[in-house]
Order: structure tokens, then sequence, then C-alpha cells
């Protein structure tokens, strides 16, 4: 596929030029490259070209054991590690039959949610910055900076957690847990309001993203969208209400929906699933304080991890939409294959169909609110 | 494959433009102001600026999983008994121990009945996950909150077991030790079997609460 761009003459058939962004490129996320064919400004073909970050994650899973491989999913979506070692355990969880304490529950919601509102942040922000709106990405990202502080109290680590294990946590939330997110919450939702009112209605912003790039939603289904990318093209589907698992279906919470799959929808969804998160941590919290402080925060696992032979699949909505583990046992302590669902890889396919004929910028653009994390995309 | 057509609908405000430009400009001003006026309050961190870093260094969470060590017990003798739990348990496989009997007359320098004749870490591979803490029956080896691990050489990533005592001896004396461990309960018995039995039930304790730092004013 790529060889055909090998030699760029400027000037391929029709007058087309042929321009490389990335692997490094600033507005590139992480190592991605796409060649784009380019009719003056407007993107003719858009060729993305993967695997520049590739770690065989999925191969090294059959080397280690169950337990081992936590940390390894901290490696998948950075943005927000905490999720994707919740799915993994659940996915062990599941295969073994464990039965995990409701305190163990509450706290794996309570982190999965914070990493949510840190991914979000972290895509709004810069969303903005390859837009040209710096200035949203600082008052978000201070409060991420907090949010990693409560990570960093919690089990000391700020980026790649390890957080949890296979039937519990590790740990019970911190004592100034309280204190932290007093002070959090507020400040978040403050800075939620302040991006919400230097983007939403500048008329800049709503030009650079309203109706570019939009998605119908047969489409989007088609092409296998998760998570927000396809609620912004109106699918109301949400793995924490549709597919319960954990605690989910003890809170209240909505499910925004957008309208045309565009840019400013999947912002906009971002924007107000952060506000639902925090509901939800609040709710989550109520009922952790109402718990026994000697409450048990494990479940009886054998030492070694051997699940029975079989194999299984669970996914969980993570910030980028269903992130799933399929797992298969031979019966022995490493697993026999792991093979993991990443929302990127499936929204990535799609990219070549959404930028045809948008403008270079608006493939940048694109890119962006997609959240395309080269990490989870490559493995 | 067609893309479906959005139509743009701009509100009065919208499409004059400079309304919401300006709304925007007063929210940044404002901050701006806010930052200013708080810069000449006393005490560091009165804005969020950036960490001055290396004058000026933000506190560390007493649970931080940083540089390793090894843990001395009371008496100063080596809690590390060789047996090799956390080279097993390690994801990177970065621990390589060497157990080895304490010979006669030896016995103040080592708690156990074994020590570890060598005990290398090499840095270089590990991830700071944090599993060889948890595996350890005896408590150890730790991490600490050393996060300063920049070497010249490769062969000063090896971390050998006078580095590790070294790590411990100097964070004791700045106080920095990890706060003891809190088991965690395990559903269906008590807790103090459970850090006997389960390596998932070993857990590190949060410790107490570490002293709130004086966060800035977020404005």
């Amino acid at each position: 596929m790529a060889n055909e761009y090998a030699v760029n003459t400027g000037h391929s058939t029709g007058d087309y030029v042929t321009i490389n962004i990335g692997p490094s490129h600033p507005a590139m996320h992480g190592t991605l490259r796409v060649i784009a064919q380019t009719d003056g400004e407007t993107v003719v073909k858009a060729d993305p070209e993967i695997g520049y970050l590739h770690r065989g994650v999925e191969k090294l899973g059959e080397h280690l054991t169950y337990h081992q491989f936590i940390p390894i999913t901290d490696r998948l979506n950075y943005c927000s590690a905490i999720a994707n070692n919740v799915s993994y355990e659940m996915a062990v969880e599941k295969l073994m039959g464990i039965e995990v304490p409701e305190k163990a529950q509450l706290i794996r919601v309570i982190m999965t949610e914070l990493a949510r509102i840190a991914d979000h942040q972290v895509l709004v922000g810069i969303l903005g910055v390859d837009l040209g709106a710096f200035t949203p990405f600082f008052y978000l990202i201070i409060q991420r900076e907090e949010i990693y502080e409560i990570f960093e109290w919690y089990n000391g680590a700020r980026l790649t957690n390890t957080f949890g294990r296979i039937g519990g946590v590790e740990a019970d939330l911190p004592d100034d847990f309280d204190a932290r997110w007093r002070e959090l919450k507020p400040n978040l939702l403050k800075a939620i309001d302040e991006t919400d009112k230097l983007l939403t209605h500048n008329r800049i912003w709503m030009d650079r993203t309203i109706g570019v790039t939009a998605f119908s939603p047969e489409d989007a289904l088609a092409w296998g969208f998760t998570g927000p990318c396809l609620r912004a093209c109106g699918v109301k589907r949400d793995l924490r209400k549709d597919e319960p698992y954990g605690l989910y279906d003890r809170f209240t919470f909505d499910v925004p929906v957008g309208k045309n799959g565009d840019v400013f929808d999947r912002y906009m969804i971002r924007m107000r699933e952060m506000e639902e998160s925090i509901k939800i941590i609040d709710q989550a919290y109520a009922m952790y304080r109402e718990m026994a402080p000697d409450a048990p925060l494990m479940a009886k696992v054998p030492k070694t991890i051997k699940p029975p032979v079989g194999e299984v699949y669970h996914a969980i909505e993570s910030p980028n939409g269903e992130l799933g583990f399929f797992i298969k046992s031979d019966g022995s302590e490493k697993p026999y294959r792991i093979k993991i669902r990443p929302p990127c890889y499936m929204i990535y396919q799609a990219f070549p169909e959404l930028v045809k004929g948008e403008m270079i910028a608006d493939l940048i653009a694109c890119l962006s609110s997609l959240n395309i994390i080269a990490g989870e995309l490559d493995r | 494959m067609s893309k479906p057509a959005v139509e743009k609908r701009y509100t009065l405000s919208e499409r004059v433009y400079l309304v919401e430009i300006l709304k925007g400009l007063v929210l940044t001003w404002r901050h701006f102001m806010f930052n200013f006026r708080a810069s000449f309050r006393p005490g560091p961190h009165t804005v969020p600026t950036c960490w001055q870093y290396p004058e000026d260094r933000r506190e560390i969470s007493p649970v931080f999983r940083g540089e390793h060590m090894l843990c001395l017990d009371e008496q100063g003798r080596e809690l590390c008994v060789g047996c090799g739990m956390c080279a097993k348990t390690c994801p990177a496989q970065c621990i390589t121990v060497k157990m080895a009997k304490v010979a006669e007359g030896e016995e103040g320098r080592y708690a156990g009945k074994t020590y570890s004749q060598g005990f290398n870490i090499d840095l270089l591979r590990c991830i700071f996950c944090g599993f060889c803490e948890e595996a350890c029956p005896k408590g150890a080896i730790v991490l600490g909150q050393g996060y300063e691990l920049a070497r010249y050489t490769p062969g000063e990533c090896q971390l050998g077991k006078e580095r590790l005592l070294a790590n411990f001896r100097k964070a004791k004396e700045e106080g920095k030790l990890k706060p003891k461990k809190r088991p965690v309960p395990v559903a269906g018995e008590a807790a103090k079997e459970a850090g006997a039995e389960e390596k998932g039930a070993k857990a590190k304790g949060t410790g107490p609460a570490p002293a709130k730092k004086s966060s800035p004013p977020k404005s």
C-alpha cells in the first residue's frame, strides 16, 4: 500500500500532491502516520499507516502470568490506564467466577470515572490546541494534575497506575481522598464551565468544528464505532447503561447523545460526560462512606491464578469506547491467548472515509476528536 | 457513503462573533488579574506556576513507587532472606537474588536464617509496578520516593545490595520511610490470615494521611 508513495514526485495523477503527515509530527497524536493525497487543500485520499508503536502486547500476555499482565495493560491507553486495568481484571474474574466485594467495586468505579475525566480533559484540551485555542488546555490540565495526585496518593503512581488486583483492589482509598475530592469537584466543574464559555459559542470554534467530518449513525455502526464517537452520531449506546457491569446499574446518570457525529458533537459529548462522571463519583463515594471501614477489598483468590480451561470476553465502557479483553485459558498459570479489542482501532478504520473531501486542517481536527491513542491502536 | 449534511444554525450573538470573543477575553483577563494579585501574596505557589525544580520540589506521595531499597529492622539487621519471591513475581524480570545460609557469627547482621548473598535490580528493565513489594513476605524490598533515576552509564543502573541498603539509610535519615502497610481485608476471612496466605492480599496500606500541601488556589 505505502510503496506507491515511496517516491513523492509532487505531481501524481490528476495534479494531486501527496503529503506525508507523521509519524513524528507535532499535530499527530503519538506515532501515527497519515499519507494524504491532496487536491489543493482538499484531502482526496488519506491512508493511515499504523504500527509505529507496536510492542507486541498480546504476545507478551502469553508469556506472563495473569497478575503480571496488569502493568502491561497500563500501557495501552496511557491517558486512562485505570480503565484498562479494570477491564482486564474483570475479564479474568469473569473467567474464574470471582465475586468482587462491593467496596472494591465502588473504589473501581470512583477511580475509573476519575480516569475518564482525565482522559476527556486531555482530549478536549488537545483538540483546542490543535485548532489554535490554547487557553482551555491550561484550565483543564491544571485540574488533571489534581486527579493524578489522587492516583499518586492512592497507590504511588501517576500515569501507569497498575490499579487493582484480580479479585479486588490493592488498597483502600487514602484518608485524604475526602478532602481532595471536595476540593477538586468544584474546580473541575469550574474548569469545564470555563472551557465551555471559551469554546462552545465561539464563532471560530463553531466554524471549525460544526459539520466537519459528520458521520451518519448507520455508517458509524457499520464501521464499529463505540463510545463517545458513536454517541455523537446519535446512537444511544453506553455499556454502563446497556450491559451494566460492576455496580453501574445502581447509579443514576445520563448518557449524552449527539446528532451529527461531527467534531463539535464529539467535543460536546465529552464535555457532558465529564459532568456525568462527577455525578457518578459523588454517588459512588456516598455509597463508599456507608460501608464498614473493614469491609473486604479482596475476594478470596488462590495464590497462583489458574483459571479453568475456557475463554471469555469482557468489555467495559472505557473513555474511548468499548474496551474488551478476550482471554483464552488452557488451565495453566499463563493465558493461552489474550486479544484486546481497543476502541481506537475500529474508529481509526473509518478515518479515510471521515476525512475524504475535507480540508487538511480538518483532518487534524478529526484525528484529535476521535481520540486516537497510538498505544492502544498499535498495541 | 455520503456524509450527512449539517446545517449551521447560529444565534445572533454567535453570528456577531465579537460578543463571544469578548466574553472569552473577560474570562481570561479575570484569570490573569486573579493570578497577578495572588502573585504578591507571601508563600510559595500562590498561583499555578511551574515548580522551579530543582530548588523547589513538590511533595511526593508517601506510597510513591520510586527507587527501591532493602530495609533493615530496628536492630539494623537485614530483613531480606533471599527467598526470591520478588524475582519470581517481577513482570519485567529485573531482579536477581542469590540465597545463602547465614554463617556462624554473622547472626547479628541478618534477621533470618538465610540471607541474600547477591541482590541486583536492573533499573533499565524495572517498570515500577510495586509487585516485588507486595510479594515480599518479610517486607524487605520497598519502593521508595527516589525519582531522580538518571545515570551516566548502564552499569550505574544496576542497583546492587550496597546501593539498596544505602537508599534505605538515606530514606530513614530524611524520615521518608513508607508508612506501615495496612492489610487489605479479604472476603470471608480475617485480615491477619489473608496477609500470610495471598499474594494479592498483601497490599500497601495508605498509612496516615499526608499533610495536605499548600495547593495553589485555582482560579
